[in-house]
């Protein structure tokens, strides 16, 4: 442990948090000095390189140049796991500066504000990531939380939008009042606030009803982090409002850190309390609650995306549907299931950017639009329709593309949790069968994109997608591909890293 | 050299795909320049090598994918194998041929046909559950576009309801597979370490079931066969060819590998009320084809009630029902396709109705003498003719139904009489009408093509071939049944 001389250990430690916060800070300075940065219209190049370039550093730093270990009673943590999974999160930090460099009509201000609260945001997760500590796991996340605030405010074109923008920051107060309060219930009962002394104090005992009243008052409010239902009321408006790249944030960064603090707080704070998925009351443990939370998520998800004709609030449901897959993974806290859980939501993230990136080169950047912009596009473009093609199946769940074998993972991991076997096997099916209903909600947006004449008068909001808004298409749709034909290598690093991080 | 039938079949795909649209021509030749070479390896390796006498498994390829899941990229053979990636070739030259007339986005269809043989012949060749799975998904998505874009009839709603049933299917399969991977704690998903363990009963009471009705609902099993007579009626000609005569004998096919490979036990158990509703699928097919307006409606129907005889001859899990089982996939994917490319492309798209009623003003018979003919003889090979590959097949089936369950085989007999009633009802509606329905002047119709009488007489060929001389498949088939994999499941049966 580390010992109170050593700050320069601590430094170390959180060395590419500290990176991605100078880098933030340098582009707000630079545009304190050029007035007319503020100027609408101004390209948002320069922020964009800087913060893409600091991202990259601290994904260097993060991987190759950092020393393991732990801090200040257990309040910071580095080991391989965390590593590639920040690794995992800057990566789509990079895509989601990219993206908005490429839609960069969409904000036509204040760009360096824009990606210093976008780096924010990234500090906080990252942070996440790496906490052990209650304390710590809260800072983080309203650290988070308050970047993506200001930033599903951003776009201030139309009432609505800061009508949604407001509702997402209520109901964000909301969960982390509930996270505070199961919080304080957890130190109260245990009387530490690390998660391994946590865990330590709880040896042997029976499962406090209190103790687990308080984890899941603090499940409740990640939930809404992680757009679980049935807290998940937010998630369409918030994914229609915001601008493509907070959508983008929202849907992936924010998860894979979201995830990966649960399964930690749950795994290395509270083994003892897991209990089985046969039983489901207040001394039962929180597994049938995890369990209850992802059969809502898929049911809810799957059939109210059904009934969208919006295609941003589409993704908004199927994104609460993914989760509920996603949550299958905490099942066990093997190196399998974390690593399965890690790839999903990797595997996801890309997807759903680059289907973002296609909307927003498409015109489609707000809710105001159905699937127009959409209809006949292998006409228009052929090229951005096969692209459409390959990330919505892979969204789907179809094979060779990633979705398929990242969902199946998170099944071979739910089933592989010893002696709940037929619990948990009742939960793929029934995940197995809300794919195939979400089958027909992705068919619908491919059978426009592919089985329709172009309309006649192709509305004038319609633009052919840039070089920049192609290229990085392109580079989700080939990941999403390659990711799915050749996993070995991906999947093995993570199941190791996960396997030498005990903590 | 089998495992270039996958590879050349999505490279073909490719090529289609980046080809120039206003090329068509050039997309058919890859397509076809494919679909020959690939029917060429099948055959090479049917005539110039050995069945193994043990009916063993060749390992084509065998390289690890995903190691943290043990799946392997594990491809082989054996003559049940052989016999239907020979029937996929064979069709898939026949539906190419069958297509030689689409202009429309003709680089996008091909493409799409191509991604469907692919992963076609992807699924009989792999021998690792995993990738086996992969394959059979990837060949149901292409089949939405196919029939979504180039369709006819109610084509968006036939797609869908087509890709949702086969989507659920496949769901239950895969539910199968976990359940065996993880229940047997194997570190791989190859065949044959899986059947290795022995599942016990009560597992396989509950995972037999599941799993082959997740496979056979592709292969069209009565209650749940809605789906095929929507979808190949919606379907373009080409496409409900290769759909009636090799999809879904992807189902059939599955279900052999996959259950009753692997839960003989709950086959044993289940195999009776299973075995039940094939037989009725084989009757209600008939019943339903026999009233039918549509023409495309009445090879549809037939499909599932021949579609009957191939899961009664698996469920009799007799020698003679297995292997009838399997000359029936390739019988039928032959007669299907034939029949499906007389009414879909030889008669709609010159006559463009295909009510029987309306046909019979066409005066086809002297129209399209050799449609005529060609349907006469798909009729009669249909109706199980001797001299036809349908004979031999159902003869086997029955044979071996009677051994199992001699009331079911009655029925099954019964679906033959009433396959000889709609056949006729069809042939003598549509080319020998009543002579004073026939108008003095009827509009003239263009030309059989030359593209179309190549696939006709291919198929014709593939099955006089097969119904003459049947030993050719059956001495690749029948080792194959003596195999370790497959004797649980015979034995047990025999043992009752």
């Amino acid at each position: 442990m580390l010992s109170d001389a050593t700050h320069t250990d601590l430094f170390r430690l959180i060395a590419p948090e500290c990176i991605i916060v100078v880098t933030a800070l340098a582009i707000l300075g630079l545009s304190m000095g050029r007035r007319n940065d503020h100027a609408p219209g101004k390209s948002p190049l320069t922020s964009s390189l800087m913060a893409i370039a600091g991202l990259a550093l601290a994904i260097w730093v993060n991987l190759f140049h950092q020393s393991q270990g732990h801090a200040l009673d257990w309040t910071f943590v580095v080991n391989p796991a965390t590593q590639m999974v920040k690794a995992g999160l800057m990566l789509t930090g990079i895509l989601l500066v990219w993206l908005h460099l490429a839609c960069s009509q969409e904000v036509r201000e204040h760009h360096a504000e824009f990606h210093a609260l976008m780096l924010f945001a990234l500090t906080g997760m990252a942070l996440l990531i790496g906490s052990n500590h209650l304390l710590m796991i809260f800072v983080a996340l309203e650290i988070t939380a308050l970047s993506l605030y200001v930033l599903a405010a951003f776009d201030k074109r139309e009432s609505w939008k800061a009508r949604n923008a407001l509702k997402y920051f209520l109901i964000g107060g909301l969960s982390a009042a509930f996270v505070l309060y199961g919080f304080s219930l957890i130190y109260g009962v245990s009387g530490s606030m690390s998660l391994p002394l946590i865990s330590q104090s709880q040896q042997g005992l029976p499962i406090d009803p209190l103790l687990l009243l308080g984890v899941i008052m603090a499940l409740v409010g990640f939930g809404f982090k992680i757009a679980a239902a049935p807290f998940h009321w937010w998630v369409a408006d918030v994914y229609a409002s915001t601008l493509t790249p907070v959508t983008g944030l929202i849907a992936s960064a924010s998860k894979i850190a979201g995830f990966y603090v649960i399964g930690r707080f749950l795994w290395h704070g509270f083994p003892q309390a897991a209990g089985k998925l046969s039983g489901f009351s207040w001394s039962q443990g929180w597994l049938p609650w995890i369990a209850a939370f992802s059969l809502l998520s898929m049911v809810i998800g799957n059939l109210a995306a059904l009934r969208q004709q919006r295609i941003r609030r589409l993704i908004g449901f199927s994104a609460v549907a993914h989760t509920g897959y996603a949550l299958l993974g905490l099942a066990s806290p093997g190196p399998q299931a974390m690593a399965s859980i890690a790839f999903y939501l990797l595997s996801y993230g890309v997807s759903v950017i680059g289907f973002l990136a296609l909307l927003r080169a498409t015109g489609q950047q707000d809710d105001r639009i159905e699937k127009g912009p959409l209809t006949g596009l292998w006409s228009r473009s052929p090229w951005l329709a096969a692209c459409l093609m390959l990330l919505i199946l892979s969204l789907a769940g179809i094979p060779p593309l990633v979705g398929f074998l990242a969902k199946f993972n998170l099944f071979v991991a739910a089933l592989n949790t010893p002696g709940n076997f037929m619990g948990w096997i009742a939960l793929v099916v029934l995940a197995l069968g809300t794919s195939a209903v979400s089958l027909y909600y992705y068919l619908g947006i491919l059978k426009e994109a592919f089985c329709r004449e172009p309309a006649n008068e192709i509305p004038s909001h319609t633009s052919e997608a840039t070089h920049s808004e192609m290229t990085l298409i392109l580079t989700c749709t080939l990941i999403t591909l390659i990711l799915g034909i050749l996993p070995g290598w991906l999947l093995s690093t993570l199941v190791a890293s996960f396997q030498q991080s005990p903590t | 050299m089998l495992s270039w039938t996958v590879y050349l079949s999505f490279l073909a795909s490719i090529g289609c795909f980046i080809s120039p649209a206003s090329r068509p021509e050039r997309c058919r030749w890859i397509a076809l320049t494919s679909a020959i070479l690939t029917t060429m390896m099948a055959l090479r390796v049917m005539l110039f090598q050995n069945p193994p006498e043990d009916g063993a498994i060749e390992i084509i390829t065998h390289q690890a994918w995903i190691p943290t899941l043990g799946i392997h990229f594990l491809l082989g053979f054996d003559g049940i194998s052989l016999v239907m990636v020979l029937l996929t070739g064979i069709a898939s030259i026949a539906a190419i041929l069958f297509s030689w007339d689409i202009e429309t986005r003709a680089n996008e269809f091909f493409g799409f046909l191509m991604a469907l043989i692919g992963g076609v012949y992807g699924v009989f060749i792999s021998f690792d559950l995993f990738l086996l799975f992969v394959f059979y998904e990837i060949a149901i998505i292409p089949k939405y576009f196919l029939i979504a874009i180039w369709g006819s009839t109610n084509k968006s709603y036939g797609a869908m309801k087509l890709v949702l049933y086969s989507f659920v299917g496949s769901a239950l399969a895969l539910v199968g597979i976990l359940a065996a991977f993880v229940v047997s704690g194997a570190e791989s998903f190859a065949l044959q370490e899986l059947i290795q363990f022995p599942y016990e009963e009560g597992f396989q009471r509950w995972a037999f079931p599941v799993t082959f009705l997740g496979f056979v609902i592709l292969a069209g099993l009565w209650p749940f066969h809605t789906w095929a007579p929507t979808g190949h009626v919606a379907a373009p000609t080409g496409t409900s060819m290769l759909l009636a005569g090799v999809v879904m004998k992807l189902g059939a096919y599955g279900a052999l590998r996959v259950p009753l490979t692997l839960f003989p036990m709950g086959a044993s158990i289940w195999r009776e009320e299973l075995a039940l509703l094939a037989a009725l699928g084989i009757v209600a097919g008939a019943l339903v084809a026999l009233v039918q307006q549509d023409f495309k409606f009445v090879i549809g129907y037939s499909s599932v009630s021949h579609m009957g005889f191939v899961m009664l001859g698996l469920l009799a899990t007799t020698e003679a029902g297995l292997s009838g089982a399997v000359l029936q996939m390739f019988s039928h994917g032959i007669i299907a396709g034939l029949l499906f490319a007389v009414v879909g492309r030889m008669i709609y798209t010159r006559t463009h109705t295909r009510d029987l009623q309306a046909l019979s003003q066409f005066d086809l018979r002297r129209q399209l003498p050799f449609a005529g003919t060609v349907f006469l003889l798909a009729g009669l090979a249909s109706m199980g003719l001797p001299g036809f590959s349908g004979f031999v097949a159902e003869l086997h089936v029955i044979a071996g139904a009677w051994q199992s369950y001699a009331w079911l085989s009655l029925l099954a007999g019964l679906g033959v009489v009433l396959g000889v009633a709609y056949t006729m009802r069809a042939l003598l509606a549509s080319f020998w009408p009543a002579p004073h329905s026939v108008p003095a002047h009827v509009q003239s119709l263009p030309p059989i093509t030359l593209p179309e009488k190549c696939g006709a007489i291919l198929l014709l060929a593939a099955t006089l071939l097969v119904g003459l001389y049947p030993r050719l498949l059956l001495d690749w088939v029948i080792p194959c049944l003596h195999a370790p994999m497959l004797q649980p499941l015979i034995e047990r049966v025999s043992t009752i």
